[in-house]
């Protein structure tokens, strides 16, 4: 199995492939999507892994309670694949209008399919890291990272916008207000 | 005598400058130039620390090529064999890799000045402003760290401006001022779905 990041530094290449053919405004809309997407795992991870305690200790027939990193991280990952699948999926969510041309059109699309690249892949990476790497069948081990990884987790969406800021809300917060503002308005 | 100089103010100093820089030459152009810092820290980080004999190769072969117009070959060989080397310790590849990060910055600036338009409206010079600002960040992270180490006669604390540039905090207010600039500007250059607009 290849190193972590390089494997996930390939699905930021390839989104930001993507995001060079589907342009700017599409892709702006996914970015709304995974940016309120990663504030709401935020703010409701705690909780969700007290219901799980309280799910699983209640139901130990069917899943042991040892296996609850393991399928917390599968939810996470399910969570966040099914809105990138949906805010992929169709025009719903992008912003009106005609995208921008020319050289200046493949650089803004380039530069927001990285970003949306770097919210999707970094936040699955985020939760495997979180929950210790617990899907086995991936091949990924907290001990076989290497120092850049390790120096990269911090980087992870959820670590790096998820800082307090302002009031006491994190980044993600006002990043997720300001492209809602900017999707109303257009 | 050496002057302290508070290490907020020179950081400040720095982000007015580049973000001055970056109203006068809009938004369009700073964008470019800031994939350009992105390029040109990764490739100094990247290629120079491997260049180090290629660099001593060359300026051997350089002081030959210049001796051998005086001397025969043999002999002028010999004598460029004997040179110390130009580049001997970490501290001198880290100059060359800035002289690299610099230069390919400095070609990125010519590019968009000569290349892209000149900023048409009062809202691509604010977002100019915004992403030189940036870019002003982007280069003090990596050129103060590099500068900073020597004793001056303008004393900076070198340890509290690297502290202050690679807080975490800092950098993710960068980044998200940057992700600003980017929908800013590409709303900005999208045609509005409305006609009236």
């Amino acid at each position: 199995m290849a190193p972590i990041e390089v494997f996930f530094g390939l699905i930021v290449f390839v989104f930001s492939l993507i995001g060079l053919a589907r342009g700017f405004l599409k892709e702006l809309g996914v970015t709304t999507v995974m940016m309120c997407l990663l504030f709401f795992l935020s703010l409701f991870e705690p909780h969700l892994d007290k219901g799980m305690v309280k799910v699983l200790s209640a139901n130990t027939q069917f899943v042991p309670l040892d296996r609850k990193d393991e399928l917390e991280c599968w939810l996470f990952v399910f969570v966040i694949v099914s809105a990138a699948f949906v805010s992929y999926q169709g025009e719903t969510l992008a912003f009106g209008g005609e995208p921008p041309r020319g050289s200046q059109g493949v650089l803004l699309g380039l530069l927001t399919g990285l970003l949306n690249g770097y919210l999707i892949a970094g936040a699955i990476w985020y939760y495997m890291d979180k929950l210790n790497y617990p899907i086995a069948a991936l091949g990924f081990s907290s001990d076989k990272l290497s120092g850049f990884a390790r120096g990269l987790i911090e980087f992870l969406p959820t670590n790096f916008l998820g800082q307090p800021i302002l009031f006491g809300q994190s980044l993600l917060l006002y990043l997720s207000g300001l492209l809602i503002m900017a999707r109303v308005i257009r | 005598m050496s002057w302290n100089v508070d290490q907020y103010a020179l950081i400040g100093i720095t982000l007015l400058l580049f973000g001055f820089l970056g109203f006068r030459r809009g938004a369009n152009r700073e964008l470019r130039s800031m994939v350009g810092i992105g390029l040109a820290m990764l490739l100094a980080r990247v290629l120079v620390p491997n260049l180090g004999k290629q660099i001593n190769f060359l300026h051997k072969l350089g002081r030959f090529a210049l001796a051998v117009v005086d001397s025969d070959p043999s002999n002028a060989w010999q004598e460029a064999q004997l040179l110390p080397d130009l580049s001997q310790t970490p501290e001198d590849l880290q100059f060359v890799s800035l002289l690299v990060f610099l230069g390919i910055i400095l070609l990125c600036y010519l590019w968009g000045q000569s290349r892209i338009a000149a900023p048409s409206c009062l809202s691509l010079k604010m977002l100019g402003a915004v992403a030189g600002g940036i870019n002003g960040f982007l280069v003090a992270y990596y050129v103060f760290p590099i500068l900073l180490k020597s004793e001056a006669v303008i004393r900076v604390p070198g340890g509290e401006i690297n502290a202050a540039l690679g807080n975490s905090r800092t950098m993710a207010l960068a980044a998200v001022f940057a992700v600003v600039v980017l929908i800013g500007l590409g709303l900005k250059a999208s045609r509005s779905p409305n006609p009236r607009d």
